[in-house]
Formats: structure tokens, sequence, C-alpha cells
């Protein structure tokens, strides 16, 4: 067994990320791990490739324990990951991003042997069979063939021995995920071991070894290669179907929004759909389904190549998101921190800015109205604020979020995106925002919600879109909203 | 096939095309223009800024730039000037010395700070040109050794040792560039600093190292300028940021980093020093030269700005 | 982390530059008597309020995250714009510069905003081209304008011992003040110096901000020419070399952060009162005027290097 993970425990504030799990990965082994979007895969591979701390537990790296303190350390014993966003130097040349660091040099000290450095290249792209010239520059290739060169960095080690995969095939073609697969068993040919984290079940049984389920921050069973079983795969993501709190009996009503032809270059082909009054339609989507810059686009955030927009049947125009303010389109963005919150600025100046420059809309700040206005949502959203001076970033996640919801129910809109409201915050506010969600959609807003958490989706959707590789691939409505459904989808079995 | 190449051809060498196209428009319009006497003072008018020009580049290229070589220049001419009662030797070393220490002190305070270069220059001129003044007591100072005019007076084929000067150090710094484990990770962290880091890379050396070349080299061109009439003033290297900035991006170095040469460097201060003697000979005042090139760098970074843009939403 | 945590040594931090300008006026007016006569200190006012004027406009753009360096050959040219209208016509010797100044402030912030091109390297180079037009206006020379203009009294007369244009500088930082703290524009500006993407989401044409700070800018510089030229009678078409700098030194050591978001006209008087009473003392002591660049220069890099806010932010 090359490496032994043991009861290992992670805490975050407010939740618990790693509970007591256990996970083994033998030399020269394929081993997958699936399960939900924080069900504790990323943070397990965080702590082995050494960017997080175990709080308890052991690791057992080749039988003796060892304390992967930091990300030079799991290197330094021949761990590295490959994430979804590559880190490689776009201008440099093939070879020199193989061998960064780690240039051949000449004997004229402080030189490079660009010969020897060409050569080592060209040798060990052929041992994997992959047909790049060494010399053209990494960003001239496309997203597959960066990712086998990150692959072939990753190894070109001294002494690798394990390569953790993150989703290596969301932006891949059929034809460069066989070719991936291709090295990969090259891989396991040469005794490295490949842990392969993906929601392609489809792909997954292909390749692996050994599957492992994660769920609930524990890891629920490992299956063998003749075990694998779809639907006990997924049966075993889920768990029991969450018995759904009440949700809003919806009575398809009047078109409110309609979206015809959208296309983006790359990301979304020719995408319709049509939205009701107080509606509640998720959309779901592995990255690089283009679900992000679907949305963005709508808005004005992404250049669209085509884009109609209808609102209550008339044709609008939205080039910027103060056009999508005018007619009550609000978006609400994924990273709080960097796209949503003034962060030097107090409670009161967060919640104020669509309401100053729209509702009230006068040429002199009115202090007075203002703080009122704070009071009033501060109350009305249970916000834990110590005053409405309070700097925003001395309050919680949770609390924040309430912040930047409040901020978009002050101009009462009636079309809210929201992508992943509830990232990063405790499971108690979390709640919190379901209920303000559909609380809305009985008022007559109509709500998008993007998010990676199927549950969360689930919660509150009355109507639910798969996107897969920039098309609608699924939908499903009033009871087929089932986690079974949308996971069967977006998995692609 | 041939066709796609010729165009890619006509593209990469889009520089050398204007400058061609501008050297013989000049010719057929001026019957001075391609004399050896003038064509040498082209050379000897740019090898000074030049020299700076190679250190801006190695800068821009690792993702930082420094607006002080103006003040750094001023600093080495006027030391090379008082120091040179003790030799001429002295005086040399005493305005590159200056200049190095200048330079790493640029390096140091925005690397191990970690602030941001352009307002670490921004203060470090603002700065250095005050001492400048407060040396020459604001007025031009004359040197006192007469043999320090053979800096620019001596000639190795009728080709003035200042532009000699200039023509090796540019073939130096691009064979350190091109070919020398320095060279390649000043384009590793100019491309990307997080992962040049990850890879082990010593990110904050290269860059200190950049500035003092850049220190150095703005001391050295200093020195010889003083070496031209043997006086320096605090009225050294006001333009001289502009004149280097825009030579850079004008030879196709882009603002974003990671990618560029000396030659490519070398093209832009060509081209500038080409444009500068074409409004010369035409007799343009200084007044408009200076509003064109004040101009010629709004342009030339918006152009280069436009070209960064377009690659965002791929 | 408490917020409120110590409120003193909050206060103390906050407040740092107010406090260190009422113990520099404390400490030399003990050590130094030639300070602490009236006649010096409203010497003093005097000296302040042309680039008072300009550095509250500075404030503004900094404020959006923004730095623009031709304030200086801008008021150069706006100068002598000025002085030359004085012979022929009074009233537009007042209006061309404001009118050229819009313009200008335009241009400025409609290239840095459209082609997101780094606001010092673009103000840098507008730096060159309206020095070289002022020089190429006055044909390189020192014009000359006339006695006694109507406006002449703003640079001339005084009002309960004062000159009235410090009153006129007052005046105008009082109004930028109310701009910035409690008026739609100025809370959009401060949206926007802070977090842009943000901003942006919440629906303010960043473009359109910054660009109208670059503006008033500008105008800042028209109105410091007015002052500036209603009293003088003659115009060089370099009176303006090193304003910018100046300006930048008063808005930085104020305590106005470059990193965008955060500041206050109230700080920029502050630094600029600071930075007169620095240059004053080294006149009383005799320190000969070279080292006033070096001390500028100096208080620039502790200024950027004590602001830590800068350190996370990578400009524009």
């Amino acid at each position: 067994m090359l490496l032994e993970i043991k009861k290992v425990v992670k805490k975050f504030p407010g939740t618990v990320a790693l509970d007591e799990v256990d996970f083994n990965l033998k030399k020269g082994e394929i081993h997958a791990i699936v399960g939900e979007n924080g069900a504790g895969k990323s943070t397990l591979m965080k702590i082995i490739s050494g960017a997080y701390k175990k709080d308890s537990g052991t690791i057992l790296f080749e039988g003796k324990e060892t304390n992967i303190g930091n990300v030079d350390a799991s290197r330094a014993i021949g761990i590295s990951m490959i994430y979804q966003e590559l880190e490689n130097i776009q201008k440099l040349t093939v070879a020199e991003n193989i061998f960064l660091g780690k240039l051949p040099r000449s004997r004229i000290p402080g030189f490079v042997n660009f010969k020897k450095l060409i050569s080592k290249t060209k040798e060990i792209l052929k041992e994997f069979d992959i047909d790049i010239d060494p010399r053209k520059k990494l960003a001239s290739l496309t997203i597959a063939e960066q990712q086998f060169i990150e692959i072939i960095k990753a190894i070109t080690v001294e002494n690798a021995r394990i390569i953790i995969m993150d989703e290596p095939t969301s932006s891949l073609t059929e034809k460069e995920v066989e070719k991936l697969f291709l090295i990969i068993k090259e891989l396991k040919r040469k005794e490295i071991s490949v842990i392969y984290i993906s929601h392609r079940l489809d792909e997954v049984v292909g390749i692996a070894d050994r599957l492992s389920v994660f769920r609930d921050a524990k890891n629920q069973g490992v299956m063998e290669k003749n075990e694998f079983d779809t639907n006990k795969i997924i049966s075993l993501m889920i768990g029991h179907e969450l018995k759904t709190a009440k949700k809003n009996v919806f009575k398809e009503q009047k078109t409110i929004f309609e979206i015809k032809k959208l296309s983006i270059r790359n990301k979304i082909i020719n995408f319709n759909m049509r939205l009701h009054e107080g509606e509640i339609l998720g959309i779901a989507g592995l990255m690089g389904s283009g679900k992000d810059e679907l949305v963005k686009s709508i808005v004005g955030l992404w250049p669209a190549q085509s884009k109609e927009i209808y609102f209550l049947g008339k044709r609008i125009s939205i080039k910027h998101p103060a056009d999508a303010i005018r007619y009550g389109i609000i978006y609400l963005p994924e990273e709080r921190k960097l796209q949503s919150l003034f962060s030097d600025m107090s409670v009161k100046e967060n919640i104020s800015p669509l309401w100053l420059f729209n509702v009230e809309n006068k040429f002199f700040l009115n202090n007075k109205k203002e703080t009122e206005l704070t009071k009033l949502y501060i109350k009305k959203l249970s916000i834990k604020t110590p005053s409405v001076s309070t700097i925003i970033v001395y309050l919680s996640g949770g609390n924040q979020q309430k912040v930047i919801f409040s901020r978009m129910l002050t101009i009462k809109p009636k079309l809210m995106i929201l992508n992943d409201p509830t990232r990063g915050i405790d499971v108690g506010s979390k709640e919190e925002i379901y209920k303000i969600i559909k609380e809305l959609a009985s008022e007559g807003v109509s709500v998008f919600i993007l998010s990676s958490e199927i549950q969360e989706i689930i919660r509150v959707a009355n109507r639910v879109i798969v996107l897969s590789k920039g098309e609608i691939r699924d939908e499903f409505s009033d009871k087929d909203v089932t986690t079974k459904n949308i996971i069967k989808s977006v998995m692609r079995v | 096939m041939k066709i796609e190449k010729f165009r890619n051809f006509i593209i990469e060498q889009k520089i050398l095309l204007i400058i061609l196209a501008i050297g013989i428009f000049l010719s057929v319009s001026s019957d001075y223009f391609l004399t050896f006497e003038n064509i040498t003072n082209i050379f000897q008018t740019i090898s000074f800024e030049g020299m700076i020009v190679i250190g801006m580049a190695l800068l821009i290229i690792i993702g930082e730039i420094d607006l002080s070589v103006g003040s750094i220049m001023a600093f080495g001419a006027t030391l090379s000037v008082m120091f040179q009662s003790y030799g001429v030797f002295t005086g040399i070393l005493a305005g590159i010395t200056g200049g190095i220490i200048i330079g790493l002190m640029n390096g140091l305070i925005t690397t191990k700070l970690k602030l941001p270069s352009i307002a670490v220059t921004l203060g470090t001129m603002v700065f250095l040109n005050g001492i400048v003044f407060a040396l020459t007591k604001e007025h031009t100072i004359k040197g006192t050794n007469e043999n320090f005019i053979l800096i620019s007076q001596t000639e190795l084929f009728q080709i003035p040792l200042p532009v000699i000067v200039f023509i090796i150090l540019m073939i130096i710094f691009e064979i350190i560039l091109q070919k020398s484990i320095f060279g390649r990770h000043i384009f590793a962290i100019g491309g990307n600093a997080t992962a040049s880091k990850f890879f082990g890379l010593k990110v904050d050396m290269v860059r200190i190292l950049c500035f003092t070349i850049t220190g150095f080299l703005a001391g050295l061109a200093g020195v010889m300028l003083a070496g031209k009439l043997n006086i320096a003033s605090g009225r050294i290297g006001g333009s001289t940021a502009v004149f280097v900035i825009t030579a850079v991006l004008l030879g196709g170095i882009s603002m974003e980093g990671g990618e560029g040469s000396i030659f490519k460097a070398f093209q832009g201060i060509l081209l500038l020093g080409i444009i500068n003697n074409a409004m010369v000979i035409m007799k343009i005042s200084t007044f408009i030269q200076e509003m064109i090139r004040g101009l010629l760098l709004i342009l030339i970074v918006v152009i280069d700005s436009i070209n960064i843009q377009k690659k965002k939403y791929l | 982390m408490s917020q409120e945590g110590n409120k003193f040594t909050n206060i103390l931090r906050e407040q740092s530059q107010l406090i260190i300008l009422i113990l520099l006026i404390v400490i030399f007016s003990i050590t130094t008597p030639n300070f602490r006569t009236t006649g010096n200190f409203v010497n003093l006012l005097k000296q302040v309020t042309v680039i008072g004027v300009i550095s509250c406009g500075m404030t503004l753009v900094v404020i959006t995250g923004c730095l623009d360096l031709s304030v200086g050959s801008v008021f150069s040219l706006l100068n002598v714009v000025s002085i030359s209208f004085q012979k022929s016509n009074n009233f537009l010797g007042i209006v061309m510069p404001l009118v050229l100044a819009i313009i200008i402030g335009f241009l400025n912030g409609f290239v840095i905003t459209k082609f997101k091109v780094n606001s010092i390297i673009a103000t840098l180079g507008s730096l060159s081209f309206y020095s070289g037009m002022a020089l190429l206006y006055t044909k390189g020379a020192i014009i000359a304008g006339v006695t006694g203009t109507w406006y002449g009294f703003i640079g001339r007369s005084r009002l309960l011992g004062i000159p009235i244009h410090v009153y006129v500088f007052f005046i105008i930082a009082i109004i930028y003040q109310i701009l910035l703290n409690n008026t739609t524009l100025g809370r959009k500006i401060k949206y926007v110096g802070t977090n842009t993407s943000a901003a942006e989401i919440a629906g303010i044409r960043s473009n359109r901000i910054r660009t109208i700070a670059f503006i008033i800018s500008s105008v800042s510089v028209a109105i410091a020419v007015l002052i500036y030229s209603s009293r003088m009678t003659t115009g060089s078409p370099v009176t303006g070399v090193g304003f910018e700098f100046d300006a930048i030194t008063a808005v930085v050591i104020g305590g106005t952060s470059l990193a965008g978001g955060k500041g206050s006209i109230f700080k920029t008087i502050i630094g600029v009162l600071l930075l007169a009473i620095i240059i004053n003392i080294l006149t009383l002591y005799n320190i000969p005027y070279a080292f006033q660049n070096i001390v500028k220069g100096f208080l620039i890099i502790i200024a950027i290097i004590v602001d830590i806010r800068v350190r996370k932010r990578i400009e524009n």
C-alpha cells in the first residue's frame, strides 16, 4: 500500500469537511473518487498535496507515518496535483514548461543546454506517444494538449509517485479523453499511482481500478473494478433522497422573461429558455458546461456572439449590468469577496448602492434614510452585526451574503440570478437564504439559481436545466426534480 | 503555404519594415539622411538612452517597470563629473556604482516590501532628482579632468566609443536573456510568477537583479553622456523615462510581460531615433517634437492594451 | 478580530497625519522663533493655495485608483492661455482655461478607461504632450499679461488679513469634500475605487466615473490657474513643472491610499499643510532648494511603505 489515510479529520469554522475519513492507494493503481461538491474530496486532496494540514488522524506513506506539512514536502515525496485551472506559463515553450526550474545546464556555467532540453523533452513525449513539437509555445496548444503537458511536467521529477487529477476531462473532446486515458495507462505501467476525481461516471468506470464514493465528509465505501455498478454508486453518492422541505406550489403563469439564440464563442450553443413569474429555475452543470458564462452574458458581463432577451414580451438590450438593473434583473456573483463586497466599507454602504442609484436617485445623500433602510433589512434578514457602521469584513460569511441579498432586495427585483449563493456559508445561514429565496418567489420574483451542490438546487427549484458542453442536456420539472435524476444527467449516465 | 509563411513573417517583423519604409522615404526626400555622418549621428544619439532601454526591456518582460531611470542617469553623470578629479576611471566607477546602488534600492524596496514598482520608482525618481540638484548645487557642473572627454571622443573604425559600448551591451544581454538560466527565468516569472515560485525559481532574486542591472545601465549611460561635454546637471534625464518606455513598447514588447527580446527593444529605439532624426531634418520645432513624443507613448500603450484585451474573452 | 478594539489606538492610527502636523507645529513653534510669526503662517497659506486646489482634484483621481501626472504641464498650458487673454478679454481669460480643462480631463479619462491603459503611463504621455503645447503656444517665451484684471482681487486683496485666494482654496476644499461624502457621485467614486468589479455589477459605469474624476482634476488645475494668474502679470510656459509631484506627495502623505477607495479631502489638506510646513522649515533653516525634492521623494516612498493596502493591489 503506497498511501494510507486513517481517520483523518478536518474542520472549518461552521463545518466539518472531513469526518474520520479512511482512504488508501496502491502502487501503480488508478483510484477514482466520486462524490458531490462539498462531500470532502477536494479537502482530502488538499491535505494530500500539502495545501491544508489535517486536524487529526494518520497518514502513512510507504508504511511510514508522514506529516505532509506543506506543498514542498508533498512534492518532495513525489506527490503532484493537477488542477482544473492549469498553472502553466503560456508564453514559454513546451520544453521550458516541462523542465521549469530544472533546465539542463550547459558546460558554460549559468547557461542552458538547449539541445539537451529539446532532446529530453522529445524523449519523454515519445514515451507517452504525444506528438507535440517541444519548441511550440504552450499558448498555441489546445487545452487538452496543455493538460497532457501538465501531466508530463508532474512526472518529470526524480521520484514521481502519485498524480492527483481533478476533473481532467471537463474541457476535453471524446477523442482527447481517449488520448488522456492512454497516457494514464502509461503512468500505471510506470508504477505511478493516479487519484482521479471526476463527475463523469461513464468515463470513470472505464479507467479506474478502484473507486471510492464520498458523501457528507466521509468515504462511504470502496469498490473494486469488477463490482462497479452505476446505480449503487449513485445511491451511495446521494444517500437517502432528502425529504425536501415543502416547496412552492408553482402554477405556470405568465412568461416574464425569455432568452433566444444565445451563443457564446466556445461556451454556449444556441441557448433558448423561458422563465415565468415566481418560478425558480435551477441550472446544473459541471465546470466547462458554460453555465457561468451564460448567466454573465445575460447581464452584460461576458460578450455573446448573439443574444436576444425579452422582458414581458418586449425585446430589450443589455450591454452593461446597469441596463439589466433598469429592468429589475440583478446578478449575484459567485465570488463574494472579489465581486460583491466593498470590503473596507460599512454594512450600510454595502446594502445601499442599488437603492441609492436606482430608487432614491437623488444627487445628495440622505444619511438618515440610508440608515433606516439598513436597519430595516438587518431586521428583515436577521443579519448579525454590531451596528450599521461596522466594516463588512468583520461579519461572518453568512451574514455578509445576507447583506448582499439585502442589497438586491432594496430595488424590488423582478429576476434574481444567483450564482452559487451559499458558497462558503455555514449551514444555518444557508437555510435562512433558502427561505428568503422561496419567500421571494412566492411574492412573484423569478429566480435563476446556479449551484454545484445539487442538493441545494433540489431544495428550492421548481424546474431544473442540466447544461453540458454548452447545450441543454435535460430538463426536469415538478416531481421529476430529484437528486437522482439530476445527478444521473450531470454525470452523463 | 508559402503565402501563409510570408504573411506571418511580415506581421512578425512589422517594426523592421516600418523602419525600412521610413528610412527609404527619408533617403528620398532628404539628401542628408543617408550620409555616414547622419547615420552615425542617429546611433550616437540613441546609444545613451538606448543602454537604458536594455534594462527596461528586462524589467517589462519580468512584469515590472522603473520610472527613475532618467534620474539615475543624471546621478551617474553627476558622480562621474564630481569624481573624475581622482582619475577618469574613478569617475566612471563612481557613476556606475551610484547607478547600481539605486537600482539595488529600487529592487529591494519593491520585492521585499511587496510594493508596486511603478509607485516606488516614482518616489525614487523625485528623491534622486533632488539629490542630483543638491550635489550640483542647482547649477550645471563642469568636470576638471580634460581626459574625461576621451569617453565620447575615442573612436574605433570611425565609430564613437559610446555606440560601440551600446552595441556590445545589446549583444551581451540578448545572449543572457535568450540563452542563460537567469534569462529564461525572467521569461518564466514574467509569464506566471506564482507558478515559477511554486517550481522553485528564486523570484525575488531575479527581480532584484533586473532592477540592479537597469540601475547599472542607467548609471553607465549617465557617465557616457557626461563624457560628451564633460558637464552634468539636474536637468538631464527629464524625458528619459518616456523615451525608454516608448521604445520598449514600440519594439513590440508587451506591458503584460513574459515575452520579448533585446533585438525587439533595439528595433524600438532605432525607430524612435529615426523618428526624432526625421523631425530634426524636417526642422520641426522642439516643442512639437515633445508633443509628438507624448502622443506616441499614448498611442503605443493603447495599441498594446487593445491587444491584451483581445485575448481576455477567448 | 475586534473592530472597535482599542478605540484610542484606532483614532491614533486613523488621524496619525493630523497628529504629526500638530506635533510639528508645536515643536517648531518652540524651537524656531521665525516659524511662529503670523507673517510666516500667512505666507505659508499663500503658497499652499495653488498646490492645494490641484491636490484636491488629485485626491478624487487617487480614490478611483488612478494617478494624474499631467496636472503640472496642464497648469503650464492653462496658465499661459489665461495670461494671453488678459490683454484682450478678461472674461475669456477665465473661460478658456476652464473649457480646455474639461476637454483635457475628458481625453485623459477616455484613453485610460476605454482602452484600459495604466493611468501613470498614459498621463506621462499627456505630460509631454501638454508641456510641448504650452511651449508651442508661447513659442518658448514668457508672455506678458496686464496688470489689474477684474479678478485680480482674488490674488491680491485680503479679508481680515488673509488673502482672498486662501478663502477660495478652503471653499473649494469644502465643496469637494461635500461632493465626496454627501453626494451620489462621491459615493460612486468610492465604490469604484474600492472594488471596480463589484461596482460594475452594482450597475455603476466605472468608466464614466473615472473620466469624471479626471475632468474634475483638470478643472481643479484651471481653478488653480485662476488663483495664480490673478496675481501675475506674466506667464511662463514652464511654471507648472513638478506640480504633479507636489500634489501626489500631498495626497499620499495626507493618508489617502494609492490603492484607491479610501481617502478624503480633509486628509489631503493635512497633507498639503504638512508638506508646506516641512518645506517652510527647510527654508527657515536655510537648507538649499534642492533638498526639497529629496524630502518629497523620501516622503512619497515612506507613505507608500506605510500604506499596507497598496501591497495587496496591483494597479489598474
